[in-house]
């Protein structure tokens, strides 16, 4: 499934980089994400529990910078497994970054795949779920930009 | 289990508690080791439990607590109880006078989930494609929920955070919605909704709850159900209608705004325009329903 969007963010674009790829920062702004550490240059292992009303999902993974082009555009993927539903979560996303003035503006194009017992709940619930994160993550990076200027 | 000693094929072993007080029930949520979940009819959890996606140490069975049943109207404020089913909210009087509700049972799923399903359930789940929850918003309902530190209400649409998330606390337990009831004089309601043949789940649903007065629309308000990430209030429709002649032309124009609170994806049930349009077809006979159950002749 995928989404795309925008999102600007009032801060110059070399700031704005330093923070999509800040672990501090994805740790704070993606829902239920717990100690993601930057493990070298281009990679990330992390963790993220979400309790939604139905299930609780517990994905373990990675996130690894596929391509970039500071601080216009880079690329990642994301591999999540959860053992207790069997269950795997595949993202690819796309971020460009775009000078506004003294502000930035992303954009994103976000790919999900889901495999295993996760997969069985059908796009009905899985596409507002992923949706809601991807939305929220962004809209805490400008919450926590907004809120130290 | 949650701390994955579950066998090759799903199933695990979980302690089963049947309380038969709102207090005990209480207690065994804070008391159970481990990961708790409450369970009445059982029609939203067993199938996830059944399907691996949802695992407990402990279930606590609510449907023996005599005080979270059943429909009370008094001083013009109805009560539903938790664990009250979709089919004795149709069976009671109070479904005929606020038709919205008895329209809104009747189209949930199938028999065995009207029949075992609670209006608690859907409440404290917060699926947005319930039928039921659309009416509740638009009768401005709250829940009651008890926990940890006691009892306290939230109205409905506070409750209701996010896609399938709620304001529900560890350990809490919805006990109830609340709600006014219209005033039988003058007002009327109605739920439409439209689902995909074969699919027990609304493609997107409208219900309207419209107070008239001289002939002319006092309130009315509009709920969707399916068509984002909560049951939403088409408040566009609301403002547009109200202090206008009830007649068919205003409840025509007023309900080609519904696409604007409205926030639907793409799924399998349809496109966004699709849901869209649908969305300003239902607001339109929801609205006309209501209009006539309230006296006036759109």
């Amino acid at each position: 499934m995928e989404f795309e969007g925008t999102e600007t963010v009032p801060v110059e674009r070399s700031a704005a980089w330093d923070l999509i790829t800040d672990p501090a920062v994805l740790t704070t702004c993606v829902m239920g994400a717990e100690e993601i550490a930057r493990v070298s240059e281009d990679r990330y292992e992390g963790a993220i529990r979400q309790r939604i009303t139905g299930i609780d999902v517990a994905l373990d993974g990675e996130v690894r910078i596929e391509e970039r082009d500071r601080p216009e555009w880079l690329r990642f993927t994301g591999v999540g497994t959860d053992s207790r539903t069997g269950s795997r979560m595949d993202a690819d996303v796309t971020v460009t970054l775009t000078d506004e003035g003294a502000a930035t503006e992303l954009a994103y194009d976000v790919d999900v795949t889901f495999t295993g017992r996760l997969a069985t709940m059908g796009s009905r619930v899985l596409r507002r779920q992923v949706r809601a994160n991807v939305e929220t993550y962004f809209e805490n990076l400008v919450d926590r930009v907004e809120a130290r200027a | 289990m949650t701390d994955g000693t579950a066998d090759a094929t799903g199933r695990s072993e979980a302690d089963y508690y049947r309380p038969e007080t709102v207090e005990a029930a209480c207690r065994r949520l804070r008391d159970a080791d481990g990961r708790v979940r409450i369970v009445a009819g059982g029609q939203t959890l067993l199938p996830l439990v059944r399907q691996g996606l949802v695992d407990a140490d402990a279930f606590v069975d609510v449907s023996a607590v005599p005080g979270l049943s059943g429909v009370t109207v008094e001083d013009g404020r109805a009560t539903v109880g938790a664990t009250t089913t979709y089919a004795e909210l149709a069976d009671h009087g109070l479904a005929d006078r606020v038709a919205a509700l008895g329209e809104a049972c009747a189209v949930v799923a199938d028999r065995q989930v009207r029949t075992l399903g609670t209006v608690g359930g859907a409440v404290a789940h917060g699926d947005p494609t319930f039928d039921l929850l659309a009416p509740l918003r638009a009768l401005d309902a709250d829940v009651g929920l008890a926990g940890p530190d006691g009892r306290r209400r939230v109205p409905l649409s506070e409750f209701l955070i996010g896609h399938l998330r709620t304001d529900r606390h560890e350990g809490e337990l919805v006990t109830d919605v609340t709600f006014d009831r219209p005033d039988p004089e003058r007002s009327g309601s109605a739920y439409e909704r439209h689902a995909a043949a074969g699919s027990g789940r609304a493609t997107a649903g409208v219900a309207a709850v419209v107070t008239l007065v001289d002939g002319a629309v006092e309130t009315a308000r509009v709920a969707c159900s399916a068509v984002a990430d909560t049951p939403v209030r088409a408040h566009a429709v609301e403002g547009d209608l109200t202090g206008e002649a009830a007649s068919a032309e205003a409840v025509a124009a007023a309900s080609e705004r519904a696409p604007a609170d409205i926030d639907p994806i793409d799924d399998e049930a349809g496109s966004p325009a699709y849901k869209r349009r649908l969305v300003a077809t239902l607001t339109e006979r929801s609205l006309l329903s209501a209009i006539g159950r309230a006296g006036g002749s759109p």
